[in-house]
Formats: C-alpha cells, structure tokens, sequence
C-alpha cells in the first residue's frame, strides 16, 4: 500500500491512475488557533509579550490581533490573559483519504488545508490509517527536505531510500537527509537516479555519502511522459530504461 | 524599500531556483539585489554563485530547562505542555524530549515554584554571502528539527532589517503550500508561481494560487510554465485558468540547455542568450514594475 507523505502537494495518487473511489476520507480539526473576545477584553496587552511566536500584535484600536499563520495554538496567551477573554478554536487542518486509484492501486493520501501548520500531523494520520489496514508492505512517498513533513513520514521505518542526482546540490541534500536519517536510527540505501547526466560523480555518490547505492536509474523522457499520462513508469512502459533499472532495484530489495 | 520578489510554487522540481536565480542575476545588473535563499530544507544557491561568507547566526527557540532544587513535581507543566514534549519519571523528575518542544513557554507559565529556566536549542541557522554582482542571505535548518517555519519567519524578518540597502530583494521559496510560506508571501511585492505543465504541476499550482490568494496583501502574481511542451493539454488548462484570474503567463520550453547549466553550476543568462534568456529577461521586467 503507498502512502503520500507530501501532505503540502500530494501527487502519488495521480501520479498512480488519478482517483477511481475514495474508501475513506477523515478530516482533521485538531489544531486550535487562539481567538480574542473583544467584549471581555481590557487591552492589557500581556498576551503580545507571553506569545512565544509573535502571532499578537496590536492593532489600532488598541486591541490584540492574532495572526491565524503564526498562531501555534499552544495557549500561552489564555493562560496568562487576566479577564479571561481567549479561547482556543479548532481549525480544520487536513484531510486523510484512502483511494483506489485508476489503476487498482490503494493509496493514502494526505492533505493539509492551505496555509495550515498541520504538515507533520496530517502525515503521521495518513500512516496511522494505512497501518490499521494491515497490508503486506507499506511504501511511504515523502516529501523533499528534512524537515517536518519527512521526519513524519520517515519515522520509524525498516528502510529508508535515499534518491540522489549526481548534482553537487543534490547530493548536498542526501548529506542532510542521511544525517538526519542516522540521528534516528534508520538503515539506509540509495538510488542514483539520471544517473547519466553525470557518470564519474555517480560513480562516486557511495563514497561520499558512505551508504550503500543499490541502482543507478538512467535519465529517460519517457519517465516524466508516464506522470503526463497518470501512470507509473513501469506500467506506461515496462520495456524503458528506467521500469528496467526500478524493476532490477525493487527485486535487489524485496527479493 | 526595495522591490520585493518571491519565487514560489507548490510542487517541488519545477525550476523555482532556476527561476530566482536568473531573476537576481538580471535585477542585479540594474540595481543592488539580495537574493533570500529560503529553502531552508536544503539550501543551494551557494553552489551557483560565487560569493564569500560575511556572517553566520544561530536561530534559537526557547526550551525548559528544569530547576530540580526547585521542582515540586507538581506536573501542571508535564499535563499542560501542548507538543507533550514533557514526562515524568517518578525517580528522576520532570524531563524533556527537545525535539518535540516548539518552545511555546506554556510550562514557564504554569509552574507555581518558578522551577523552569530558560535554555537555548538551535533549530537552524542564517548565513550572509557577499557576492560581487549580487549579496545572498541563506537560512538553514538545524538537521533533525522540525520547525522550518520557524527558521523561515526568523530568516525573512532578519533580512527586511538590511534590505532597505537593496533596490531588489528576490525570495527562493521552498515547496510546498503550508503557513511556512506564509511570511515570504506576506512580505512579497509580486510573486512568480512556477510550474511545470503535468497533472502534478497543474494540481500543485492550483493549491499554490489558494494559498497565495488567502495570504497577499495585492501583490502581483505571475505564472510561469516552465518545460513548455511536455503536455499541450495540460498546458492549455493552465492557461486557461490562468485568463480566469487574470494573471500573466511566461513560458520556457522543454529543452535540455535549461538541465546544462544547471548541472554546470552556472546561471543561464550567463551563458546563453537565446529566446529563453529573453523570457527570463521580460519575466525579471514584470516582477519589479511598480
């Protein structure tokens, strides 16, 4: 079963056939932003100096406005607020959705609302929500970056693949991720994928990230034709370089 | 002021570095430029330009730091911490996991006997780059925290206290579509949404524009449909809804000169002038008209 760990853009479901039916979809409203009743207010202004986000500030009628962007929820502001005026509203922050996609596969897909700070929250759900449905193997899409989107998607996992370019800022980014893959104690392998595009820097990519590469998929149109057609390379051409290249990585792996 | 620019999109590897750095590059031969690397995840302009680091500080957030003379292992802190970052272990006290504490200061507010101190935890870093046609300012993020927006907030808001020097700042925003692109949008004269016509980019730009939609304060928006060609069908969609909104179109085509030189580390109006660095050129044009 694949999980879409991009929460921020998701796209595995249509990079799989697009959606055929959803078989579940939960939302979630679990962060809370902080709201300021005027009525009560005395404009004492404590809650600006506690936040620790700067998401108050005054506004020029003399109230304390809060930014819903900056606002983490955490109630600072309401536990110092003398008259009692501020209270934590949910917000809904993402949706969770497990699909069948055109092409017969079951996916979860996660989606944040725009502008949410939900991203690590929402991935860990749509994890959740594949784990209760007890597959054989789950294989978690995350997104670029180290940050909190990908420490969700990739906590825990029994191996973690690590997709490099033989490009000095690429490879830059596979140094971070497999710090941060080390400090939470995954074991990793890498795929070079265009391998091509530099030959003598992908013969060094093990070297110098000091994990073990397993495949070195070549640079092939027909790769970004199949997401044009909504299809995994694989299926749209299983005769290309790179559905050769995958399907040779996938046996290494799984065996 | 400067003329403030920002580079966004929601789908990742859809040529928003490319775009920023080709914009900087062209702002700069007109006036001083600071271009903002806000990629904080994974940073790279540095590999494109050839500058020298002036600075470098740390982005730190609060973290408790608990007084166990003091504590009475009352636990309000432990049951009101929101990141449930706090526990307690009954021999050794009141404990922290860093990583999950957002440095909200909830456990500071509650504790009756004064127990929690501040600490310090760094969750990234801002580094300062003099170049000789164009300055950088780059954020990092500390490897194992989560707090990206965090760093970008601290990251945009340290370079609007130097950019009054600057005739044009230009902004290379990271993917994505959550609250962390939120003070680069905020901050943004006019705003390039790059896109690459798919049925990913297509789905991602729309998220990308609601976002933008909801957070600018009138700033122009522009898009840009980078690797033009590889779908006319999709393409027509963008521009389509494009026209709906009444947003300009740049285009630069599929074509492997773009991939070159930026394999070759190097800036594409720098080495090539073709229809495509006249795209570029135009596209630097509309972002700083007033």
């Amino acid at each position: 079963m694949g999980v879409d760990g991009d929460a921020e853009a998701p796209d595995l479901v249509l990079a799989c056939g697009g959606e055929r039916r959803a078989l579940r979809e939960e939302r979630f409203a679990e962060l809370r932003i902080a709201t300021i009743d005027r009525g009560r207010c005395t404009k004492c202004l404590r809650c600006i100096d506690v936040c620790a986000f700067d998401a108050i500030a005054r506004g020029s009628d003399g109230y304390p406005l809060v930014d819903e962007y900056l606002c983490e929820g955490c109630g600072a502001c309401a536990l110092v607020c003398p008259a009692k005026c501020v209270s934590l509203e949910p917000r809904l922050s993402g949706i969770v959705k497990l699909v069948e996609t055109g092409l017969g596969l079951k996916i979860v897909s996660s989606e944040i609302t725009a502008g949410s700070r939900a991203t690590g929250h929402v991935v860990h759900k749509a994890r959740e929500l594949a784990k209760e449905m007890n597959p054989e193997m789950i294989v978690v899409d995350s997104a670029a970056g180290i940050g909190c989107a990908v420490i969700s998607s990739i906590v825990g996992v029994d191996l973690l693949i690590v997709v490099v370019e033989p490009l000095p800022p690429s490879i830059a980014g596979a140094r971070r991720m497999i710090e941060l893959g080390k400090r939470m104690g995954l074991r990793m392998v890498a795929v070079v994928n265009k391998h091509d595009l530099n030959e003598e820097a992908s013969r060094r990519v093990g070297d110098e990230l000091g994990i073990e590469v397993v495949g070195y998929v070549p640079y092939d149109p027909t790769v970004i034709e199949s997401y044009a057609h909504l299809q995994p390379v694989l299926h749209y051409d299983p005769n290309s370089r790179a559905s050769k290249t995958l399907l040779e990585i996938f046996t290494t792996l799984v065996g | 002021m400067p003329r403030v620019v920002a580079v966004m999109g929601g789908k990742g590897g859809v040529g928003k570095t490319f775009i920023a750095l080709n914009t900087a590059r062209i702002l700069g031969e007109e006036g001083r430029t600071l271009l903002i690397d806000a990629d904080v995840d994974n940073p790279c302009a540095t590999h494109f330009l050839r500058t020298e680091l002036v600075w470098r500080e740390s982005v730190e957030s609060f973290v408790p730091v608990i007084d166990r003379s003091r504590c009475i292992e009352c636990l309000n802190c432990v049951n009101q911490c929101p990141e449930k970052a706090l526990f307690h272990v009954p021999s050794k006290g009141v404990n922290l996991i860093p990583d999950l504490c957002n440095g909200c200061g909830v456990c500071k507010i509650v504790c009756p006997v004064n127990a929690v101190a501040e600490g310090r935890k760094v969750e990234g870093w801002i580094e300062f780059y003099k170049g000789t046609a164009l300055d950088l300012l780059v954020g990092k993020l500390e490897v194992g925290s989560r707090r990206e927006a965090f760093v970008i907030e601290k990251l945009i808001s340290r370079a609007s206290r130097m950019w009054s020097d600057y005739s044009y700042v230009v902004i290379d925003s990271p993917p994505g579509t959550s609250a962390k692109l939120y003070p680069i949008a905020r901050f943004s004269d006019s705003i390039a949404l790059v896109t690459e016509p798919t049925p990913l980019g297509l789905s991602d730009l729309v998220k990308a524009m609601n976002l933008v939609e909801k957070v600018r304060g009138g700033s122009r928006v522009v898009i840009v449909v980078n690797k033009s060609g590889l779908n006319r069908e999709v393409e027509q969609r963008i521009l389509e809804i494009a026209r709906s909104r009444g947003l300009r179109v740049f285009t630069i085509p599929y074509r492997d000169t773009v991939p070159r030189s930026v394999a070759g580390k190097r800036i594409y109006v720098d080495i090539f002038n073709d229809d495509i660095s006249q795209t570029l050129r135009e596209l630097a044009r509309e972002l700083c008209k007033p």
